[in-house]
């Protein structure tokens, strides 16, 4: 059975030039900066901020918050970042369509002296875990343990980017229902560490029905064995108990 | 002797950061360590001692042994001259007035053409740190070796002339590091973004008890009873001390404080005798005033210093980064910083400190704080967390390894 490897990132960041100074240079900008700078600004907050309580702001609606001072159009932008932010022409079209939606007077309200919206882009470099499993439970079991880093990079970065390996590999391998939990669980947009730990709790009670299917399927004479123990257990307690 | 010998005595940093940063930040160090399996980094600059680069160096150097990827450390030739010239270098990329003469050019290339000669620079992954040893990738760049400039400068107001200079030498490397976006000038190579960092086991950071910080303060004869507000800073006119004299003036008519201005001098930099001159004049008359000339290594001191601190002032006109802001913000103080360089990038305005843009404000936020124990702890504890987050040596290692793995990973694939 083929393996399949966990794979960690770090990002390094780097400037595209593409620069806002206000609603219209950012509609702008959004067509002119690369994937890459929309998956810094909309995408890389959750694994900035993978512990945080709620869903982490996008760079673009904080600028328009904190720096505009434009409350309207920062919820209009953070509203489509969350609801559209499965990749980046999705991003792409629900940003612009807010922006659109914004009246002359706020397209012209400038950004202070230094205040300037600098569109960054994120270079992810690939850092193999050593870790791999041939079986969906096997795997499961060591997401349930992987650093942030690994959970953002096959849950939310790859499939943003359109390479959806971790969901293909668990379908073919009997898995369609992990993979939807694992593929509804990242598009919720949730912090990575609530991610992580809803679909942990939910693996691991589907598990627990299975694991007590295959008891009951267990052979007779295994079970009687294993009933004899448990009451072994329970008589030497009560004695312990009772010398007490 | 060029090389630098740093200190590897004591426990491990890895183990430190360990409990400092958590297991996840150590891992994808580990991970980028080994992927540049196999690699040497040698890092290049133009002091061992003073200053924040130096500061940085002699522990990232021992971290990035430790993960198992050789680094050697050296430490470029230079003399009286040539460190006037990057003197003007640095302050004219910071936008002070300042010209570079033909003859300064030609003494600056000639102290790099010796660098050249004199110097190992055997890794496979070169870090040049500054300006001052910026020709040498020139000079001295081999194929197969990756070359990165860092550059701890601002340059978003570079004098043109000095910068036109400088370019061509620096689009001699593979790529170039920068601590703020708003520093990046035009380039042909890439360039990321990388804030410094502070280490937080160092003498200069780490906790100290309250009878240490008695014994360590006890030779200046500090006030015991009235409320510090301290600068740490080389004695410098970008640090402003004079300004911040001015603002302690006028926050001095409203309430009670002892002002202290503490700092040494970088081996590269000249000016610092005539700087401290003009500020122990301008103070002469003042007894709530402490100018404390301090020797390169005392850490302790500046460490006691600053946790002694009611306000942490930074009062600079301009700034590469200033790691005595995040210096303060990890000792939990309340710091009041200019709005310039890399300060806003550790002090977020009334989140982690007060950021000022003028004399009246810093003796304005001062007083604020001075007034308000609460507003102190509160930006203090914010402060804290953010250099956690953001500005320890953890990050600034991952960063340069990633910057090498990319040219690494970009070379192969060419």
């Amino acid at each position: 059975m083929d393996a399949f490897e966990l794979i960690g990132a770090v990002h390094l960041v780097r400037p595209t030039g593409v620069r806002a100074h206000d609603l219209e240079s950012l509609l702008l900008g959004l067509d002119r900066a690369p994937d890459s700078a929309l998956f810094y600004h909309t995408v890389h907050p959750r694994l900035r901020h993978a512990g945080a309580s709620e869903t982490p702001n996008d760079d673009f609606s904080h600028w328009v918050g904190a720096v505009l001072q434009d409350a309207e159009i920062a919820e209009r932008l953070s509203f489509a970042v969350q609801l559209h932010g499965d990749s980046a022409s999705d991003v792409r079209g629900a940003l612009h369509a807010a922006l659109r939606a914004s009246g002359e007077e706020a397209r012209r309200r400038r950004a202070p002296e230094h205040g300037e919206f600098q569109f960054l882009a994120a270079e992810t470099i690939a850092l193999p875990t050593g870790d791999s499993a041939a079986t969906p439970a096997a795997l499961f079991e060591l997401l349930a343990t992987a650093d942030a880093s690994v959970w953002f990079n096959h849950l939310v970065e790859r499939p943003w980017y359109g390479d959806r390996a971790l969901f293909g590999w668990l379908e073919a391998h009997g898995e369609r229902r992990l993979a939807r939990w694992l593929d509804e669980a990242a598009r919720s947009g949730l912090p990575l560490e609530r991610v992580r730990r809803d679909v942990t709790r939910r693996w691991r009670r589907s598990r627990l029905g299975q694991a007590t299917l295959d008891a009951a399927a267990q052979p007779d004479a295994r079970r009687d064995r294993e009933s004899h123990a448990v009451s072994n257990l329970v008589r030497l307690l009560r004695a312990r108990e009772s010398g007490r | 002797m060029s090389l630098v010998a740093v200190d590897t005595a004591g426990p491990s940093l890895l183990d430190g950061y360990r409990a400092v940063v958590g297991d996840e930040p150590l891992l994808m160090l580990e991970r980028l360590a080994a992927r540049l399996k196999g690699r040497r980094i040698a890092m290049v600059n133009s002091t061992a001692t003073g200053g924040g680069v130096a500061e940085i160096l002699h522990r990232l150097v021992r971290l990035l042994n430790e993960l198992g990827v050789p680094t050697t450390w050296e430490v470029m030739p230079g003399d009286a001259r040539f460190y006037g010239i990057t003197k003007t270098i640095h302050n004219t990329l910071h936008g002070w007035p300042g010209a570079l003469s033909a003859d300064d050019r030609a003494h600056f290339m000639a102290v790099n053409e010796r660098a050249a000669r004199e110097l190992a620079l055997d890794g496979d992954l070169v870090l040049i740190h500054d300006p001052q040893p910026a020709a040498l990738a020139q000079l001295r760049k081999r194929a197969g070796q990756h070359w990165v400039w860092r550059c701890h400068i601002d340059l978003s107001r570079a004098n043109p002339d000095v910068w036109g200079f400088l370019s061509p030498l620096v689009a001699q490397h593979d790529a170039a590091v920068f601590s703020h976006v708003a520093f990046v000038p035009d380039l042909p190579i890439p360039a990321y973004l990388a804030p410094p960092s502070i280490d937080p086991l160092s003498d200069k950071n780490r906790e100290l008890d309250e009878d240490e910080m008695d014994r360590l303060l006890a030779p200046f004869g500090l006030p015991a009873q009235t409320p510090l507000v301290t600068q740490v800073s080389r004695f410098d006119r970008i640090k402003d001390p004079i300004g911040v004299l001015a603002a302690f003036e006028l926050l001095r008519r409203r309430e009670a404080a002892h002002l202290v201005l503490a700092g040494g001098g970088a081996d590269d930099d000249p000016e610092g005798a005539e700087v401290l001159a003009e500020v122990r004049a301008r103070a002469a008359d003042r007894r709530d005033v402490s100018i404390l000339l301090l020797p390169n290594d005392a850490h302790l001191v500046i460490n006691a210093l600053q946790r002694r601190s009611t306000v942490v002032m930074q009062k600079s006109l301009r700034e590469g980064f200033a790691l005595t802001v995040s210096e303060a913000l990890w000792k939990r103080r309340a710091v009041v910083a200019s709005a310039v360089g890399g300060i806003p990038l550790q002090v977020i305005h009334e989140r982690t400190g007060l950021l000022v843009r003028s004399i009246e404000g810093a003796a304005l936020q001062t007083t604020r704080l001075l007034r308000n124990a609460a507003l102190r702890r509160r930006l203090g504890a914010a402060g804290h967390e953010h250099v956690r987050e953001h500005f320890l040596h953890p990050r600034e290692a991952r960063d340069y390894l990633a910057v090498f793995a990319r040219l690494i990973e970009t070379a192969a694939a060419a």
